[in-house]
């Protein structure tokens, strides 16, 4: 089957900012794809040339087989998106426009609906106005997950969601997410990703810095290593895919890559070891580490 | 005194805000009121060329609801700064209204404010900054009024004691916004009903000067802050005591809107939200309903108000066939209406200023799909089935439809005013057709605010220049003989006067056509280009 999302080397220009840099992405039928970058990393362009709410300046990008620029409006029909700055009319009622976005979206399922709002426990009889952030965002993510389309949309949804509503969120989408449908998943909440995607792509600066399973991406990373040894070690420093080491008397602890660990384990025995510790990264680490551009 | 703390950063900051659209619109200002007087001072050089000049305007109720009456006909200043006068305190008002209303209101709503109220800031200093800045722009713009008018030769005590009496104007107003910008929790609202109090103010001392001897306007005139400026009679006697009232409600206004400010909420207003409906109407359902529901609180507030002031003129109208005295009088409303019936040129007079004025609300309206992509509430809509054009269409519908309604009200207005007056109830369709006849000329601006809307989405200023350029045409432009070239610029230039001239119908044809050609343009460019973010 083809993916939902293909993109390929996308190049998007504010003026002289290049928000996208050659960007590549794919979301596969049925997945919940987390997408994690920095702040400005070209997380939310990305969403808005999907959608076709921005031109690209060089690149493919098909959604669900059609181009968004050219097929918006064919498109928006199959699709649900929730921004990351709702921004609500705010003379309607939550109510009013959950009905009006479903409608323009050609639809929405009436129990679902109700469900939905009594699940994010939202009053949709106020005025969008007095609503909080977080009942804003509970009013874009209802029109969109009562609505009946294959693909979600999501930038950073649930950020000014309270832990409760954030787990309701979290079972919502697994239910939702059956059928074959999919959801593109931006977010800056590790555990959020972590819990709810089969897949991830981190990008960084416009440009795909890596993408595949947790487990895949754990396996690129380093492990940290902390042993006690009979003798004092030399030149372990040194060796290839060892970093950060710290020698104290006959005490080491460094992180070591995936592909070293073999090698650097047989070093060690050569000082005689005493005790030994080892710890996989931590996904946070792992994160960091492609954050700061490591 | 801690409540004010603070004030003095927030007026820099809004210094650095506004630090080109202030010295422009001072300029533009300066234009009108010194600009159009050393223009008009050439054209009066003998005294029954003034008297002249000054029995068109108190001759003839319309003129005398316009631009207010010549005071001393004799005096070349009250002469030559006939508009200047009429409409100076206005425009002073105008620009008070939105300035209050931008570094209140709409810094509050966009959530700015709850990031400065969150620092070292007084509860009062948002309000006293915007206060100040107002009183700081009306300081200026009595300074550069005052000697600009010296600079023509008229008078100085005179020419001081209009400069004051304009920036009064322009200050109560500004007090007026800061209490109502207290009162409603939109920024729109806050303007709405200080806008209407503006019109209800500008009603008043028309009336009055309508209604009122040579000698004197009715009381009520001094009912009205726009009357206050009027009543100074400058060039005419110079009563610096009716100075006073403007004072003494700026010193009573402010107080009163600091001490709302004080026992408010951030974010309330003192008119409480009221829950609505927990799902949407049936009628709820397009991109074309919701910009009728967005725009229906607007649409209804002008409806009105137009009905009203037509209403008010179409029974005066009546009356213009007293005045009808000398061959001058007849000379000159032949050449600046088109016909010699005074009741034929009153309407002419009256349908033109209405016709520029639908235009300003037409742009407005279309402005709406501007605002509405600048906070951000465009871009979930565009997100559904709903395209492009389909959303600027509903908002292209609502701007014609609205500016039709606009006409309309106009033409049954002024019928039924004057048909209550006179007992003659024939001629509603000619009325419709003398208002009708404005929509091609008044949607040409529409057609170009929306083509900037779609081209230029940074420029939207541009379609607001159009509108002054517009104004400025059609006020001096017959009266100072500018060069037709610039008067044909005007979509009203080319507009029939009927009753006076017959229908034309080619330029009411190329009117349309470039109305409708910039629509499309607008429609056939906006889908090509980036959604702008907030
Ligand atoms: N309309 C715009 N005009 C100019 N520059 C823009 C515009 N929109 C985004 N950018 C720039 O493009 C880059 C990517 O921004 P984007 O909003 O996509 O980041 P993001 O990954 O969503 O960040 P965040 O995590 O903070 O939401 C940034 O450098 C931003 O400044
Ligand atoms: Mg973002």
């Amino acid at each position: 089957m083809p993916p939902v999302i293909e993109v390929r080397n996308l190049v998007k220009h504010f003026g002289s900012t290049r928000a996208l840099d050659g960007l590549d992405l794919t979301v596969d039928v049925g997945e919940v794809h987390g997408f994690l970058g920095p702040n400005g990393a070209g997380k939310t362009t990305t969403l808005r040339c999907l959608l076709g709410l921005l031109h690209t300046d060089s690149g493919s990008a098909t959604v669900l087989g059609l181009d968004p620029w050219r097929n918006n409006v064919e498109l928006h029909r199959r699709l649900a998106y929730v921004p990351g700055d709702v921004a609500l009319w705010p003379s309607l009622t939550g109510g009013e426009v959950i009905d009006l976005l479903g409608r323009l979206r050609g639809g929405l399922d009436p129990t679902r609906r109700a469900a939905l709002i009594a699940r994010f426990e939202l009053d949709p009889s106020k005025k969008t106005r007095t609503y909080s952030k977080g009942n804003r965002q509970k009013v874009a993510l209802i029109a969109a997950l009562a609505s009946n389309v294959e693909l979600l949309l999501l930038d950073e949804p649930t950020s000014g969601l309270d832990p409760l509503m954030e787990r309701s969120f979290r079972e919502v989408v697994a239910e939702w997410r059956g059928d074959g449908r999919s959801v593109l998943l931006s977010s800056h909440i590790l555990s959020e990703a972590e819990a709810l995607s089969d897949r991830i792509s981190i990008i960084r600066a416009g440009r795909m810095v890596e993408t595949g399973t947790l487990a895949e991406m754990r396996h690129l990373t380093r492990t940290n290593v902390v042993a006690q040894l009979r003798q004092v070690p030399t030149g372990l420093q040194d060796m290839d895919g060892v970093h950060d080491c710290v020698v104290t008397g006959n005490g080491i602890s460094c992180a070591v890559e995936q592909y070293a660990l073999d090698d650097f384990v047989a070093a060690l025995q050569g000082f005689g070891i005493v005790s030994l510790a080892t710890q996989p990264p931590t996904l946070e680490e792992l994160f960091l580490s492609h954050y700061r551009g490591a | 005194m801690s409540q004010f703390t603070g004030t003095r950063a927030l007026l820099r900051l809004a210094l650095r805000r506004d630090r080109i659209l202030l010295p422009a619109w001072m300029l533009a200002y300066l234009a009108y009121s010194v600009g159009g007087t050393a223009a008009a001072i050439a054209l009066y050089p003998t005294m029954q060329s003034r008297v002249d000049a000054a029995s068109a305007v108190n001759d003839l109720p319309a003129m005398l609801v316009m631009y207010g009456r010549v005071w001393d006909p004799q005096s070349l200043g009250s002469v030559a700064m006939m508009k200047p006068i009429g409409f100076g305190g206005i425009f002073a008002a105008i620009l008070a209204i939105l300035l209050v209303t931008r570094h209140t209101r709409t810094e509050e709503e966009s959530g700015r404010l709850e990031v400065i109220g969150s620092l070292v800031v007084g509860r009062w200093a948002p309000l006293a900054a915007a206060l100040s800045l107002a009183t700081g722009v009306m300081t200026v713009l009595c300074a550069v009024n005052a000697l600009g008018v010296i600079g023509t030769g008229l008078p100085a005590g005179s020419a001081w004691v209009w400069a004051i009496s304009v920036s009064l104007c322009g200050l109560v107003f500004a007090a007026i916004t800061g209490v109502t910008a207290q009162l409603t929790q939109a920024a729109r609202a806050a303007n709405t009903l200080a806008f209407m109090m503006l019109a209800l103010a500008f009603l008043l001392r028309g009336t009055a000067d309508a209604a009122g001897t040579p000698a004197a306007s009715a009381w009520w005139s001094w009912l009205s802050p726009v009357g206050w400026q009027d009543q100074v009679k400058a060039f005419a006697g110079d009563r610096w005591w009716a100075l006073l009232p403007p004072v003494l409600t700026i010193a009573l206004l402010t107080p009163a809107a600091l001490s709302l400010a004080r026992h408010r909420d951030l974010d309330a207003g003192l008119i409480p939200q009221r829950s609505g409906r927990a799902s949407a109407g049936p009628g709820l359902r397009s991109a074309l309903s919701l910009s009728l529901r967005l725009q229906r609180g607007l649409m209804l507030g002008l409806l009105v108000s137009y009905l009203l002031m037509a209403l008010l003129l179409g029974s005066i109208a009546s009356t213009a066939n007293r005045f009808l005295d000398s061959q001058q009088m007849r000379d000159w409303l032949l050449r600046s209406a088109g016909s010699s019936d005074p009741f034929v040129a009153f309407m002419v007079f009256e349908v033109g200023f209405a016709g520029v004025l639908s235009a300003l609300c037409g742009v407005i309206l279309a402005r709406r799909i501007g605002s509405e992509e600048q906070a951000g509430r465009l871009e979930p809509l565009l997100a559904t089935s709903a395209s492009h054009r389909r959303l600027l269409g509903a908002h292209i519908v609502v701007a014609l439809l609205g500016t039709t309604l606009l006409q309309l009200a106009l033409a049954l207005g002024f019928w039924l005013g004057n048909a209550t007056q006179s007992g003659n109830f024939s001629g509603l369709p000619e009325a419709i057709a003398r208002t009708i006849v404005y929509l091609p000329a008044i949607w040409v601006l529409v057609g170009l605010a929306f083509a900037v809307f779609a081209l230029l989405p940074g420029q939207a200023y541009l379609s607001w220049v159009a509108v002054a350029a517009t104004v400025l045409v059609s006020e001096f432009g017959t009266l100072l003989s500018w060069p037709s070239l610039v008067l044909d610029l005007s979509p009203f230039t080319h507009v029939p006067r009927l009753p006076a001239t017959p229908m034309l119908w080619t330029p009411t044809l190329w009117l349309l056509l470039v109305s409708g050609g910039l629509l499309l343009l607008a429609l056939a460019r906006f889908p090509r280009r980036d959604l702008a973010t907030p």
